[in-house]
């Protein structure tokens, strides 16, 4: 019934957020101070993970109201963390606020839902069932019978549009690059490609096709996300204009189990069932309030209160309901999320950075030097930044973090390939004279004399929370500690953390890391690759053999194949420190017990459609 | 009184152009623009077509002609970090909001405030004055944040529960209505006005009580009170009018920290997050906006001056 596949879709603002943190506590990436490390991230570690309550994992988003005696109200009150949530326009949505409310009120292809063990699953939502041709080109997907609140049947044509609107290159959307394997997306994008060369079309209304360019493994994972929701063109187009579409909520028509009641920009929205929607039996919530608040200690008051239904963890909160959690006052939802954190090394080498003036190799002119990153790499003790910095996540001795499959494939990557990388070199360099060493020998490569002591490494972060900036500390004393190396830390303001940055004129960063995309181990190396575009935001990483088998990763369609190049690429990106592996992320939330299917998938915000609430 | 009006009209508009200008060359000196953290994931292709879309790709004296060309029709754009939002369109949905915030509080802070100090003046060196002056010391050292999150906790969950944690009215209890919701908020925020214009009246009073004048009344045998309201008071007004404009500026602006508390719907998260993510539109638009605000609030209390002491004429042209 259900595709035991798992999905993994992205919140970019999430990861904005990891980068500036501008909410302090709050952050998924932001640590916290939880006793346990990392319950549940990869199935072996289940045994640790959430406790069953009445036989229920936390987490779980299959039970059945029919099996309780539900509360007479029948109202969910929440947290909207304190983003931007003007736009309800599904191709441009990029924060996990505006996720969350279009994951309300819209009915994608797939609905996606987390599991107790950290991995997520696609319901079919929209579409009853697809086909996948033979040759893999062509999806075919069968919408099942849904209608718009407005009463009008959703058709193949509402996907038609939405999918063309997200590649139009004047609107130029966040995601728009996401949709590019779809057959002449990208040469549309670039203008060498005309609107009705793009890959979609509506076979009848009932059966909705995709043509891909090429054989693309992890693209129906991404038929989940947001951006690929249905938009009525009709409806948009009778809006005064595109920005008060995107803006006013009376302008929309709802395919999903909610409707927007009342919204108070930046403040609030207010839920109410959509009476259109086919599974309405299910969805039992009469009422849904999305509150912005902004202070995490009044949304703890409002949580204890039973003001708010769920709440996310932060730092200062964590112990305390983790305890009350033990006693069944709480129940606490700690899934494992697709994310590493990583220092990252400034690596130039690109044929403007010359041009540009850039210093190559960094400020010091060493980070182009892999013997030096990795001996910054190996001294960084990454045991105990989880265990006095963080008090959460789990060690990355990796890159790819667990819960992540190669497309395809029923085991996850992590399970498959161990991530000894870090614990194996540490253990060979397991002395600061060894990790000196290999630093100096760097160093002579590089032509620079002298030793450790004499070496101050630059070193900048936009971070704004107290435990960023606790860990930034970490490291700086860390690496002084195990390696002699000074390091000077800059800890800049958003904007002029960019400047900087782009000048070049730095040797190391900390930016919180990077949350997948998609559930495939290539959201998470194409980062690495010289040609990624990111080369600016992490450094870049410029290695021949790593660009050469992420090229062949992304065009095979063999699993087996791709697990083994995708293992290598990451040897490589780890061993010859591309960037420092630091950890891998999680996800906290607390919600009250009776609060029963509250939904957490692994890279969807979180998600409340068949929430109900019992008596007791 | 028509050709002062008209002068400082003109005077104002000036005063306008020269804020947007600076204002504008300010943001575009700082480092950093508003596209930082929606561009961050974008790939350096789509970052441009994205610097396109806002226009940021174009030399600063180009956009500083786009943008002075809007400042005419009141039309500063669109805002980046809240699609498809101007400056006009936050205010029609978030002034009201925030000025009744204010408006409360300011009534309230200035009317104790000035109550206060005038106890304080009259009781100078009694217990009463040093317990008022104390208290005004320490409420304005208690930041908004604390103070909020403290009357949050006792009055709104932690130890009794009568009042709400949160929330504002709306609807038809915009600026009537909905009382129970604003208490807390208002609290919080009249507080530093309490402080600032207790302090303000005593010390003035003070120095008017020492005036030849009020010896005189005293000497003619008037009563306390009549001396106090008829003569040491309304001369004492004077520092307080021309507080009175920067307490309007800033109970618009400053109520930050207790919107973000309350989860208010009002101005302040916009204004501050349009600085942080240097939100051209925006912020050029609010601080014009704002400095205009605080332009006429000035010109009312030039006037109040004529209706307080009647001594000061205002006049167009030379004397």
């Amino acid at each position: 019934m259900k595709l035991r596949r798992t999905l993994a879709l992205l919140l970019a603002v999430v990861m904005a957020f990891a980068f500036f943190g501008c909410n302090p506590g709050t952050t998924t990436t932001t640590g916290s101070s939880e006793g346990t490390t990392d319950a549940g991230t990869t199935g072996s570690q289940a045994t640790t993970g959430p406790v069953a309550i009445n036989g229920v994992l936390p987490g779980s988003h299959d039970e059945d109201w029919r099996d309780y005696e539900l509360a007479e109200d029948q109202v969910l009150n929440m947290q909207l963390t304190w983003t931007s949530t003007t736009t309800l326009d599904p191709n441009d949505s990029t924060g996990s606020s505006q996720w969350t409310v279009m994951q309300a009120v819209n009915e994608g292809l797939f609905r996606v839902y987390g599991e107790p063990d950290s991995t997520q699953t696609l319901e079919p939502a929209a579409c009853e069932r697809y086909e996948v041709s033979p040759d893999g080109l062509t999806y075919t997907f069968y919408l099942r019978e849904n209608y718009w609140s407005d009463g009008v049947q959703v058709t193949a044509n509402d996907f038609v549009y939405s999918f063309k609107r997200l590649l139009d290159p004047e609107q130029a959307f966040g995601y728009a690059s996401y949709a590019f394997p779809i057959k002449n997306a990208e040469a549309y994008y670039n203008g060498q490609a005309s609107y009705d060369d793009i890959g979609v079309r509506a076979v009848d209304d009932l059966t909705f096709e995709v043509t891909l360019e090429r054989p693309t493994a992890y693209f129906i994972e991404m038929m989940g996300m947001v951006p690929y929701y249905p938009i009525r063109q009709d409806i948009v187009e009778a809006a005064p204009d595109q920005e008060t579409w995107q803006t006013d909520y009376t302008y929309h028509v709802f395919s999903g189990p909610f409707i927007i009641k009342e919204h108070i920009k930046e403040n609030k929205f207010v839920l109410a069932p959509n009476e259109y929607y086919w599974d309405k039996e299910n969805v039992k919530l009469t009422e849904v309030n999305l509150i912005v608040v902004g202070e995490m200690s009044t949304r703890a008051l409002m949580f204890e209160n039973g003001q708010f239904s769920a709440v996310e963890g932060s730092a200062e909160f964590i112990d305390r309901w983790s305890k009350e959690a033990e006693n069944g006052t709480y129940v606490k939802l700690q899934l494992g999320r697709p994310m590493t954190g990583f220092l990252t090394f400034n690596q130039y080498a690109r044929e403007d950075a010359a041009e540009l003036g850039r210093p190559l190799g960094g400020k010091s002119g060493l980070m182009l030097n892999e013997k030096c990153r990795l001996a910054i790499s190996l001294s960084v003790d990454r045991e105990a930044l989880i265990n006095t910095v963080y008090n959460r996540y789990s060690i990355a001795g990796g890159y790819v973090p667990p819960g992540m499959h190669v497309a395809e494939q029923s085991k996850t990557f992590r399970d498959q390939v161990a991530d000894d990388y870090i614990a194996e070199l540490q253990a060979q360099y397991d002395t600061k004279e060894k990790r000196a060493a290999l630093f100096e020998e760097g160093m002579a490569e590089e032509g620079v004399s002298g030793t450790v002591a004499d070496v101050t490494l630059k070193m900048i972060s936009s971070a704004t929370t107290s435990i960023a900036k606790q860990a930034l500390e970490f490291y700086q004393q860390n690496i002084y500690e195990n390696l002699g190396v000074t390091i000077d830390l800059n800890i800049l303001d958003s904007s002029l953390y960019q400047s900087v940055r782009d000048s070049g004129d730095w040797d190391m960063g900390f930016t919180s890391g990077w949350i997948g995309d998609y559930d495939d181990p290539l959201t998470m190396l194409f980062l690495w690759t010289s040609d990624s575009g990111y080369y600016k935001s992490f450094g870049g990483f410029n290695d021949e053999e790593f660009d050469s088998l992420m090229a062949q990763a992304e065009l095979s369609t063999d699993p087996d194949e791709r697990l083994d190049l995708f293992a290598q690429a990451e040897e490589i990106l780890v061993t010859k420190a591309g960037c420092a592996p630091l950890y891998y992320g999680d996800q906290i939330w607390f919600y009250h017990p009776n609060v029963h299917n509250l939904n957490l998938p692994q890279l969807n915000p979180i998600e409340f459609s068949r929430v109900f609430i019992s008596a007791d | 009184m028509l050709k002062y009006t008209i002068q400082r009209f003109f005077a104002m508009i000036l005063t306008l152009i020269i804020i947007a200008t600076a204002t504008f060359f300010l943001l575009a000196a700082v480092p950093g623009d508003p596209l930082v953290t929606k561009a961050e994931r974008l790939s350096e292709e789509q970052k441009e077509r994205m610097y396109a879309k806002y226009g940021l790709d174009k030399g600063v004296l180009e956009r500083y002609i786009i943008t002075m060309k809007g400042f005419f029709v009141g039309d500063f754009g669109e805002s980046i970090t809240f699609p498809g939002e101007t400056v006009w369109s936050i205010a029609e949905a978030k002034l009201p909001v925030s000025a009744r915030l204010g408006i409360q509080q300011m009534l309230i802070g200035i009317t104790v405030g000035l109550g206060l100090g005038i106890i304080a003046a009259m009781k100078k060196g009694t217990w009463a004055d040093y317990t008022i002056i104390t208290l005004s010391i320490l409420l304005i050292s208690i930041p908004h944040l604390v103070f909020g999150l403290l009357l949050q906790y006792i009055f709104a969950g932690g130890v009794v529960n009568i009042l709400p944690t949160i929330g504002w009215p709306e609807g038809d209890e915009l600026w009537f209505g909905g009382w129970e919701y604003t208490i807390l908020p208002t609290l919080t925020g009249c507080f530093s006005y309490i402080a600032s214009y207790t302090r303000l009246l005593k010390t003035s009073m003070l120095d008017v009580v020492n005036q030849d004048y009020v010896m005189t009344a005293e000497s003619k045998g008037l009563s306390n009170m009549r001396i106090i309201f008829k003569h040491v008071l309304r001369n004492s007004f004077i520092p307080v009018c021309t507080n009175l404009p920067m307490s309007v500026a800033m109970c618009i602006t400053g109520s930050f920290f207790i919107e973000k508390i309350f989860a208010i719907p009002g101005i302040g998260l916009y204004f501050t997050s349009a600085v942080q993510s240097r939100d051209l539109s925006i912020v050029l638009g609010w601080t014009v906006l704002i400095s205009a605000m605080y332009i006429i609030v000035v010109f009312i209390t030039d006037i109040l001056y004529t209706v307080v002491d009647p001594r000061i004429r205002i006049r167009g042209g030379k004397r």
